[in-house]
This record gives structure tokens, C-alpha cells and sequence, in this order.
């Protein structure tokens, strides 16, 4: 069976730690040569021309918060992103900062226009270098950093305004007023512009990593049913081939027919089981609704049906006494699907080893006050402590080709992660124990959505 | 003497409806769940007449029972039917393969099968 996974690369999975690192220190480096450039020029501005002190000191400050705000913003994405690695946490703060820098530069440009228009002779001479200087400067950043897009942005923040105060400003003595108040609303367009496209960026990635969670999911949850698939036919054939030799044998004149009926009848049952089971995690549809979930029947339900897919094997699958009447609230399907993740890897561990006629399955439920504790246990081999590190991630796998989509685990630790629970491998048994706890209820914003029954 | 035919069949349903069906016929059946437990059996009964096996069994599947028989000079000579769920994936390593037939298999195919080579 072959699953297309549509899986458009986001930024947080498409770089490795490393690349994002070296992406992330360009970046700062621009923004911050960036502010230096601009500061520098504001300085140069200030004292090293003829109209010494008559610059209001707002613009000094002004340029002095935003050479800060940049600064900041570099430092501060260094440190979240050697002291807290847990990205959601970085990238909101990162939006944040971002938008509140460019608001600065925005009051800064806004600034800017007002102390031109009311020193037209200051303009004329000096802002014709301020425009240059920061012109330059900003391109050769740019060249060197990532976003040609932007050295784009900051050409046409030259050519365009040059070109504009030609046409209307035909006085040379307008001309680099023109310039400025022309340049002065590109950038000021362009960084309306970009705060916009920052805070919709923010809300799209946060939709489509939803939508793109939900889709690898489903396919996840359909592989592992494929995988599943296999072993069931098999069991499903065996009943089929039974019910046609019944059919046969009562063809028979000396037929005992009550007999061989009650056997067609206990033979199709057991088809309709297999079947039951199978439906109960196959149903299609993207969102599956909180409810409060009984664990023992679900927990028999999934033992049920790993038992009949793997049955070739042989592998004793054991659930060891559920607390009676235990409940849990959350996602019936989902948490089946996190139990079936785990004993087919379970099936898979003890399947390939050598002592396979000893070999067992073990599901445990505990209950820890207001916790659930599922425990999904193996004789097999354990997980190697190569291998500790890298089994929770996408597409990760040690099986063959066609075996398994590495998504098994990562799937399983998202739909932990989503009942406010957790997934971790103990590793303070000899044999393998992965455990998956979960709180018996959902915090209250969600608990309105319950649907009881 | 009767005809004997030998079930290698994991499925305790499979192998005891077929056998039932095959003793109405006349023949003599055994019965073995898993490659092991037929070669083991093999050693203690005469030759049977026919062997049918299922591939997919939990010790030793179909494929290597077929393998271990096919060295057997005494059972390398018994024709074989393969009766599974199983696909075909490879070919049996035993010489006197009559058919891979896939469950449910209509009755009518298999006893033919049977009856023209006993």
C-alpha cells in the first residue's frame, strides 16, 4: 500500500538545528549592521555638519532606540535559542519584537518627515548624504544577507524617488527633499507593509501547521492500518475458506445440519469481530470530538485487533486488570490510534528476535490520581541508546522499506502532547516499555465541546 | 488402504472442516499446525498420498517446511498443494508443487486437485 503525504516544508522542520542557527545569526547581523548604519548616519548628520545642533534631538533618539530594538532583537534570539529550545515559545516572541521594531522605525520615518518639512534648508543639504549613506549601506546589507527581496525593495527605494522628484521637482534645489520625502514613503509603505504580512504570516503558518498536523496524521493513522491491513485479510480467509467447506459438508445426505449451521453462524461472528474492530479505527474524518471514553473496552478493542493481525505469530498479547469503570476524557480514536502505534511496534520488536516462542506483549492501566497511565511493554530487545534520541522524530524508522512510515511515534507524541499528556520510553525496565500518560480530563475551554455518550 | 492426505494448517477451524470434509471422502487425514510439527509427524506415518500446506504459520512457515521436505528424498516425491492467504512471493523450493491456491478456495477446484493426484 502506497500513502502520498503532503507534507509542504515549514520552516521549524525543514532546517536542521544548524542551518537555522547560521540563518538566524545572518539575520541578526543584518538587522544589527543595519542599525548601525542607520545610527551612524543620524551621528554623522549631527556633528559633522554646519548645522550642528540645530537637528532636533528627537532624531538622535530615535536612531539610538532603533540601533537598540535591533541589537535587543538579536540578542535575545540568541539566547532564546540556546537556553530555550522549545520553538512556539521563540517564534511568538520573535513576531513580537519584530513587530515592535518595526513600529519604532515607523515612528522614526514618521518623524524624520515632519523635521524635513519644517527645515527645508537642512534637507537640501544633508539629507542628500543620510540617503546615500543608509542607501548604500542598506543594499550592501541586504546583497550580503538572505533577502533579495528586500535589496530589491531598497533599489527601488532610490531609483523610484529619484526618478519622481525629476518629474514633479524640476528646481534642483527641491531635488533632495524630493528624494527623501519620496524615499521616506516607500520605506514607510514598505514597513507598514511588512508588519502586516508579519502578523498574517504569524496566523497562515499557525492555520496551515494545523491543517498539515491533521492531514499527516490521518495518513499516519491509514499506514498504520495498511500495515495492519495485511495481517487481517489473512485472518479474515481463514473463516471465509471455513464457511465454504461448511457449505460443502452440507451438501452431504448424512449432513448433521443444525450443527454445521451453528458453526457457519460462530465462524461468521467471528469475520463480523474482525471487521468491528477494524471500522472502529478506520472512520474518515478529520476532527474526532472529545468524549469521555471508557479505557477497558477500548483498550480490549485495540488488544483485540493487534492480536488478529499479528496472529500468524503468535505473540501472547496480554492486558493485565483495568481499574473498573475507569474513564478518561479526549479523542476515542486518536488514543486508539497511540495504543495501536505502540503494539505494532511492539509486534515488530518481538516478532524479528530469536526467543520469539517466549516472547510477550503486556498492556498495563494505572490509575495516578488524576492521571492515566498506559503502558504498552515488550520482551523484545529494548531501544538502543543510538537510536533514544531520534525515535520520536518524523519519519524516523529501522524497519524495511513498506514496514512502517517513521511516523508511528511522532504522530503518537503529537496526540499526547494534545491531551496534555506525554509519551516517554521507560528506560528503567530491562524490557521495552513505552508509557503514555494522560489526564482523566481537558482543561475547561474544551471541556463545553464534550459530548458525553 | 485408504488414501492419506496431510493438513498443515495453523487455523484449528480450516484444518479440522477440511479434514472432516476429506474423511467423508475416504481418505485418511492428518493433521499438523505447523511446518515443525508436520516433518515430526512425517517421520511416524507412512508417506501420505497428498500434502496441503498454508504458508503463513507461526515455528516454521510453509515455505521453510517445503524447503526442509524438498531435501527428503522420501518427501520430495509427495505432491504438494499450497493452500493461503499469503501471495505469492516466491516460488516453493519443492519439486512436486501442484497449485498455490489462494483462500477461500472453492471446494470443487481443491478435491479435483486431490483426487487426480491420489
Amino acid at each position: 500500500m502506497h500513502f502520498h503525504l503532503k507534507v509542504k516544508t515549514l520552516p521549524q522542520t525543514a532546517l536542521s538545528e544548524n542551518q537555522l542557527m547560521r540563518v538566524e545569526t545572518a539575520l541578526g547581523l543584518r538587522a544589527a549592521v543595519a542599525g548601525i548604519a542607520q545610527f551612524s548616519a543620524f551621528a554623522a548628520f549631527r556633528f559633522l555638519t554646519p548645522f550642528q545642533g540645530s537637528v532636533p534631538l528627537s532624531i538622535d533618539v530615535a536612531g539610538l532606540c532603533i540601533f537598540l530594538v535591533f541589537i535587543a532583537r538579536w540578542a535575545l534570539v540568541l539566547l532564546q535559542r540556546t537556553y530555550y529550545p522549545d520553538r512556539r515559545w521563540r517564534y511568538r516572541w520573535k513576531v513580537l519584537f519584530r513587530i515592535i521594531s518595526l513600529t519604532l522605525a515607523l515612528s522614526w520615518s514618521c518623524i524624520s518627515i515632519t523635521e524635513v518639512m519644517s527645515h527645508p534648508e537642512l534637507a537640501i543639504t544633508l539629507i542628500t548624504p543620510l540617503v546615500i549613506i543608509v542607501g548604500v549601506a542598506s543594499i550592501g546589507v541586504q546583497a550580503f544577507g538572505l533577502d533579495l527581496l528586500l535589496t530589491r525593495l531598497f533599489v527601488v527605494l532610490i531609483i523610484v524617488p529619484t526618478v519622481l522628484a525629476l518629474l514633479i521637482f524640476p528646481q534642483p534645489g527641491y531635488l533632495a527633499v524630493a528624494i527623501v520625502l519620496s524615499a521616506s514613503l516607500v520605506y514607510l509603505l514598505f514597513l507598514a507593509k511588512s508588519s502586516f504580512q508579519l502578523l498574517f504570516e504569524a496566523l497562515e503558518t499557525r492555520e496551515l501547521i494545523e491543517a498539515q498536523r491533521n492531514q499527516v496524521q490521518e495518513s499516519a493513522r491509514l499506514a498504520a492500518l495498511g500495515v495492519m491491513a495485511g495481517g487481517i485479510a489473512h485472518e479474515i480467509n481463514n473463516p471465509l475458506q471455513v464457511i465454504r467447506t461448511l457449505a460443502e459438508l452440507l451438501k452431504r445426505p448424512s449432513a448433521d445440519i443444525p450443527r454445521i449451521a451453528t458453526r457457519i453462524e460462530a465462524t461468521t461472528d467471528r469475520v463480523a469481530k474482525i471487521i468491528a474492530g477494524l471500522r472502529s479505527f478506520a472512520r474518515v474524518g478529520q476532527s474526532y470530538p472529545l468524549s469521555v471514553v471508557e479505557v477497558e473496552p477500548l483498550v480490549m478493542e485495540v488488544a483485540e485487533l493487534a492480536r488478529i493481525s499479528q496472529s500468524q505469530y503468535r505473540v501472547p498479547i496480554e492486558v493485565e486488570p483495568i481499574p473498573l469503570g475507569l474513564t478518561i476524557e479526549g479523542k476515542r480514536t486518536e488514543i486508539g490510534q497511540v495504543l495501536i502505534n505502540l503494539l505494532n511496534n511492539a509486534i515488530d520488536a518481538v516478532k524479528g528476535s530469536k526467543e520469539s516462542d517466549n516472547a510477550w506483549i503486556r498492556i498495563v492501566v494505572k490509575e495516578h490520581f488524576d492521571e492515566v497511565e498506559f503502558r504498552v511493554e515488550d520482551s523484545g530487545p529494548g531501544v538502543s541508546e543510538s537510536l533514544l534520541e531520534n525515535i520520536m522524530l518524523p519519519f524516523f524508522t529501522t524497519k524495511e522499506v513498506g514496514n512502517g512510515t517513521g511516523l508511528g511515534l511522532s504522530i503518537s507524541k503529537s496526540i499526547a502532547e494534545d491531551h496534555h499528556g506525554r509519551l516517554v520510553l521507560d528506560r528503567n525496565v530491562e524490557y521495552t516499555s513505552f508509557v503514555l500518560i494522560l489526564p482523566k480530563h481537558q482543561p475547561k475551554g474544551q471541556h463545553e465541546q464534550v459530548k458525553y455518550g | 488402504m485408504a488414501k492419506g492426505v496431510l493438513i498443515v494448517e495453523d487455523d484449528h477451524d480450516v484444518r479440522e472442516t477440511l479434514g472432516l470434509l476429506l474423511e467423508l471422502e475416504g481418505y485418511e487425514v492428518y493433521g499438523a499446525a505447523n511446518g515443525k510439527e508436520a516433518l515430526a509427524l512425517l517421520k511416524s506415518i507412512s508417506p501420505p498420498d497428498v500434502i496441503i500446506t498454508d504458508i503463513m504459520m507461526p515455528i516454521m512457515t510453509g515455505w521453510e517446511f517445503l524447503e526442509s521436505a524438498a531435501e527428503d528424498p522420501a518427501l520430495a516425491s509427495i505432491p504438494v498443494i499450497i493452500l493461503s492467504a499469503a501471495e505469492k512471493k516466491e516460488s516453493p523450493k519443492h519439486p512436486k508443487v501442484l497449485a498455490f491456491l489462494p483462500k477461500p478456495v472453492p471446494i470443487e477446484t481443491l478435491m479435483t486437485l486431490i483426487k487426480a493426484h491420489s
